[in-house]
């Protein structure tokens, strides 16, 4: 039996895939909390082998991506995002071209081949438009983050969200709330529009005109996804589990990585 | 001649009252709903003190951000043009002007006649501005007043590392820190670093010429002064209130047109 797994460790989660002959067998996520990253990977990993009912002799190999991989053990072996997104998303939609990821802490348009990122152009200086930005946005409405999302879909007459900055965003928010009695729907729907535009810019940085193939956990907000949608004019597809392609890549890289020694 | 000069910030309205060519006096309040009022808020209680009325002046001029909504303003004026002339006539010596405001950054540099020769103004990133200040002692359970005193006391060498520039990803970097066990004042000191690298940057944009005088809220913050002044290696000058250095440049302005 040829099994692997591979880990992603991001800013507010970590996400686990165990490989069993090329195929998927688990896949996890939970929060990085304030644990030690190493006990926090060593727990998912034995939850996940639990539940496959593999042992822990069985597992060929582990890879990671993402940050700090090596302050945890269990990793064997580190890959960077750039390898093992786009060859966790040409596994499960080969026809893939274009990627768009956005985390926790940054955004990444990758245009691929192959499984294999040609062009990559990335923003992780600013927290525009990334995920913690959007956790301030739910905080200041009184919404959960899970929620923002789906309300904002009711929108009928999005706002235009004058900051980029998100701490100026959210004094901005706050106004329109407030003084402008403005609907939350239409504020979220203007913010998540700015962060399409941005987006936007980066994708077209990349040279592509495919549609967006959009991983990371912020895929899982279809209001995010529908601004994308209008500001890009593209189609944009989300694999069943955006969140886990990383960690899926690196568990592909790994087998790959094993198998050839 | 009497003038006045009104600068409508984000977090503060400043007005300063000039008569032939002396400060009478000057008031500043919290900036609160639209620029009008905080234009009121501030002019209101700067007459009541001063016994003179709106018929007493011969100019106003208004700056800041808030500038084009003050109604009883006859000219308005840019920020840039006002702080300049302001710092320059309190000191003729000043050559490079940093204004750290609530919501934005100003790097001036200018010539003997006060006449501004470059400038370089940050108002759409948090970063190196108040409100980074504001975000920092929230994050470490403090007032903002405390931490200038509380950061002269890290003697922490080398500084705890605040790596990010963005104020989100710095606070989120002093929160790692507060779980690591670190103690807030070598947090501060560290977000302080931070801060101070952003804004030597803005000020090496515009070329450095002493003498430097810092100006806004911020330059009453004892320890950010004296990071700052270590990072540039410089004397840095200072108003004994650096937030109306705009009001008392629009009044003169003023002055010009009366």
């Amino acid at each position: 039996m040829s099994i692997y797994a591979g880990f992603d460790i991001g800013t507010e989660t970590v996400k686990l895939v165990i490989l069993n002959e090329g195929e998927m067998t688990y896949a996890g996520t939970v929060f990085a909390g304030i644990e030690s990253i190493s006990e926090i990977a060593e727990k998912l990993l034995e939850k996940g082998m639990r539940e496959t009912g593999i042992s822990p002799g069985e597992i060929r190999s582990i890879g990671g991506t993402g940050i700090n991989t090596g302050d945890i053990p269990i990793i064997k072996e580190d890959f960077p995002e750039a390898t093992c997104s786009p060859m966790g998303l040409h596994h499960i939609s080969p026809e893939a071209n274009l990627l768009l990821d956005v985390g926790a802490s940054k955004f990444t348009a990758m245009k691929c081949q192959d499984g294999r990122a040609v062009k990559i152009s990335k923003s992780d200086k600013c927290a525009s438009g990334v995920g913690i930005s959007l956790r301030m946005v739910a905080d200041v409405l009184a919404m959960r983050i899970e929620d923002i999302g789906r309300a904002s879909l009711k929108s009928e007459e999005a706002v235009t969200i004058q900051s980029t900055c998100s701490v100026f965003a959210e004094t901005e928010i706050i106004s329109l709330l407030h003084h402008y009695r403005k609907k939350a729907e239409d504020i979220l729907m203007g913010y998540f529009r700015g962060m399409a535009s941005r987006f936007y810019s980066l994708l077209l940085q990349t040279g592509s005109m495919d549609d967006i193939w959009m991983i990371g956990g912020v895929a899982k907000n279809e209001g995010v996804v529908k601004a994308i949608k209008e500001i890009t004019g593209r189609a944009v597809h989300i694999p069943p589990d955006p969140s886990i392609i990383g960690a899926l890549g690196a568990a592909l890289a790994v087998s790959n990585e094993d198998l050839k020694s | 001649m009497t003038t006045a000069g009104v600068d409508v910030g984000s977090a503060s309205a400043k007005a300063l009252i000039l008569e032939n060519q002396r400060i009478v006096d000057w008031s500043i309040t919290p900036t609160i709903g639209d620029s009008a009022t905080s234009a009121g808020n501030v002019m209101d209680p700067l007459f009541d003190k001063t016994g003179l009325s709106p018929d007493h002046m011969d100019y106003i001029v208004s700056t800041g951000y808030g500038r084009v909504n003050v109604p009883f303003a006859q000219k308005q004026v840019s920020e840039i043009t006002c702080h300049a002339r302001g710092a320059h006539w309190l000191f003729p010596e000043v050559r490079t002007i940093l204004d750290i405001g609530g919501q934005d950054v100003k790097a001036i540099r200018c010539n003997a006649q006060g006449k501004v020769l470059k400038f370089v103004l940050n108002d759409k990133c948090a970063a190196g501005t108040g409100r980074y200040l504001d975000r920092t002692a929230a994050t470490l359970g403090l007032n903002v007043s405390e931490l200038g005193p509380l950061l002269l006391k890290s003697t922490k060498n080398p500084p705890l590392e605040i790596s990010s520039i963005c104020t989100v990803f710095a606070t989120e970097e002093m929160m790692r820190w507060l779980r690591k066990g670190e103690d807030p004042k070598d947090i501060l000191a560290g977000a302080t670093q931070a801060l101070v690298k952003r804004l030597r940057g803005f000020v090496d944009r515009v070329g450095l010429m002493p003498p430097l005088i810092v100006t806004g809220g911020v330059a009453k913050n004892t320890g950010v002064i004296a990071y700052l002044e270590k990072a540039l290696d410089v004397t840095i000058l200072s108003a004994p209130e650096p937030q109306i250095i705009g009001a008392l440049g629009a009044a003169l302005i003023a002055a010009q047109f009366g």
